[in-house]
């Protein structure tokens, strides 16, 4: 029913001493779904991330392909849509505009001497033919938009006068603003303190609900990723262990490995149910 | 933003009291008595007496603590008395007029270093590791290990003997100024090329270019706006230590080009112990120092919103 939009095949990254960091990385993205990578740090989650849109450093080796389909975009892609194939000023063309990433650590993410709107504004201008004036405008309106107080003032603010929460919201309004055809999430929950991690996900949702786009959500929190995902791969040591539905994977696991982090968080909510002397029948809960 | 700049101009104040006593203090504790010097170099037998007249003439009789608030009385009316050896001669002409030329020297050392540096500096990170970024090093490691007298003079046997392109020395024309300036500029350009060329290496890893690299941008706003401007820094606040130092430690290069700047009319006081010609030196490099370091700090604030006093709150 639903035609895929982006699919990884046999994506492999070495280092020059032969280090495998990824091994065989294959999955398929369907369009208006949302992939959930979980994994432990050093899985080789981020670096799926950072292959996809081509920022991998010069040093790593890379081979396999990144078929990329978007439908909207006015790209002419070389290569079937080979993301690894294309040149730089295409790659340039798709960040930010048709892929858009979502990053782990909102409060470094922004330079520290630019007030958040120029950054936003900049980013406008780096992908629509408008003047400052329309940037500036739909900048306010998209710091209206993500339900922050005053855009007038949050234009002016500096990154190190908002709290990562806010940051992150911005980082989020500002990936959606360009309506992209794929949104990578790089553990966008991991930095922040519950009530921020619990407004997130609630604008995630909302993006899942409300707008046609695809997200890739890479999270190490499993509460995370059963809120929010509908196929989860799972991954260990640059390999993909395992991969399937939310059901299947949190109800039926089938590898070792799937198990024993789903059993770990099982003790640990058990642990968690003991002390508050509180049983909950649905092991697998939200974070929220 | 102006709270902060009448807090720094009032704290500049005692800073500067400070400095003129220093200055009148240390410079009365040179052994040799000023008015001996002065007799000799009028070729003037030093009698006892002609001493003690000359003691007096110069008001050097007087005890320090007077002689001091005298001397800061005058200096608060841009007095700076006369020279203790050329009694017709008022310290504040002397200076002015010394002064102009080593402006003009350091001016233009400093525009070179700045714009030589700046450029090579962000062309080695952009192409770091190779063959240009190699040679621009060897050469910044030349100049680093290079005197700037020997440096002066193989500049004046290569431009003005073998090339005859320039002359070896004198004042007035633009000619007179390029080799003067090229020598200047030539150490503090390898260290700024190598403050800017590492800082940029440093800040192209930073987890925000990362970021703006994501959002799609171009690569020469990623290198200027987000990797420069964050690499600026050290730079800014050694340029501001250098621009004092061209102005005061300049009297080598002087030297060597017969340039009439402060630098020489200075070694010719400490010589002959002119204390006014000194004491005025020693404060106006002080007041340049205490200035250019004032600026740099308003730049920064200026360029680093989280250096302000109020954390750049609007």
């Amino acid at each position: 029913m639903s035609s895929s939009l982006l699919e990884v095949n046999k994506l492999t990254v070495t280092l020059d001493n032969g280090n495998k960091l990824l091994d065989d990385v294959s999955f398929t993205i369907n369009r208006h779904s949302c992939l959930g990578i979980v994994g432990e740090s050093g899985s080789g989650k981020s670096l799926t991330c950072k292959a996809i849109i081509g920022l991998l450093e010069p040093y790593f080796n890379v081979s396999g392909q990144i078929l990329f389909k978007p439908q909207q975009a006015k790209l002419t892609l070389a290569n079937n849509g080979d993301l690894l194939q294309q040149n730089k000023q295409t790659l340039k063309q798709i960040r930010g505009n048709v892929i858009s990433i979502i990053l782990q650590h909102p409060m470094s993410a922004f330079d520290p001497l630019y007030c958040i709107g120029k950054q936003v504004v900049e980013t406008l201008q780096a992908h629509q033919d408008i003047n400052k004036k329309q940037a500036m405008t739909k900048a306010l309106e998209m710091i209206e938009n993500i339900g922050l107080n005053n855009p007038q003032e949050i234009y002016k603010k500096y990154p190190h006068q908002l709290s990562g929460g806010m940051l992150q919201r911005i980082m989020i309004g500002l990936a959606l603003m360009l309506e992209p055809e794929l949104i990578i999430a790089d553990e966008p929950t991991t930095a922040l303190d519950s009530i921020s991690q619990f407004h997130i996900l609630k604008m995630f949702t909302e993006i899942k609900q409300n707008l046609k786009t695809t997200v890739i959500f890479i999270s190490h929190d499993l509460g995370v990723i059963h809120h929010i995902a509908d196929d989860i791969i799972v991954m260990n040591k640059g390999k993909i262990v395992e991969s399937g539905s939310r059901e299947q994977i949190f109800y039926h696991p089938q590898h070792d490995y799937t198990r024993y982090l789903i059993d770990t968080r099982k003790q640990l909510l058990n642990k968690f149910n003991a002390i508050i002397g509180f049983n909950n029948p649905n092991l697998i809960t939200e974070t929220t | 933003m102006l709270n902060y700049i009448i807090k720094r101009l009032t704290m500049m104040i005692p800073i500067l009291f400070g400095i003129s006593f220093i200055a009148f203090f240390l410079i009365n504790l040179a052994p040799s008595d000023p008015a001996e010097v002065a007799l000799r170099l009028n070729e003037i037998m030093p009698t006892p007496d002609a001493i003690e007249s000359m003691r007096q003439e110069l008001g050097l009789n007087k005890p320090f603590l007077e002689r001091y608030f005298i001397w800061l009385y005058d200096v608060l009316h841009l007095d700076f008395g006369r020279s203790f050896i050329h009694r017709d001669r008022l310290v504040w002409d002397e200076m002015i007029r010394s002064l102009i030329p080593t402006l003009i020297l350091a001016m233009s050392a400093f525009a070179f270093t700045l714009i030589i540096s700046l450029i090579l500096g962000v062309l080695c990170a952009i192409f770091a590791n190779s063959a240009f970024d190699h040679i621009v090093r060897i050469i910044i490691f030349l100049g680093t290990a290079m005197p700037s007298y020997w440096l002066g003079l193989l500049f004046i046997w290569l431009f003005a003997n073998y090339l005859d392109l320039l002359p070896t020395n004198g004042y007035g024309t633009w000619q007179n100024l390029i080799l003067p300036t090229l020598t200047l500029s030539f150490v503090y350009i390898s260290t700024y090329i190598r403050f800017i060329r590492n800082n940029m290496l440093e800040n192209k890893h930073n987890y925000s270019v990362f970021y703006a690299r994501s959002r799609g941008l171009k690569e020469r706003t990623i290198i200027v706006k987000h990797v420069l401007v964050n690499s600026l820094h050290t730079t800014i606040t050694a340029l501001g230590m250098t621009i004092p130092q061209l102005i005061a430690g300049s009297f080598v290069v002087e030297y060597i080009f017969s340039w009439p700047g402060l630098g020489r009319l200075c070694i010719a006081a400490i010589m002959n112990r002119d204390y006014p010609v000194i004491q005025a030196y020693i404060l106006i490099m002080a007041i340049l120092f205490v200035v250019c370091n004032f600026i740099v700090d308003i730049i920064h604030q200026w360029l680093d919103p989280r250096l302000r006093d109020n954390g750049g709150a609007v």
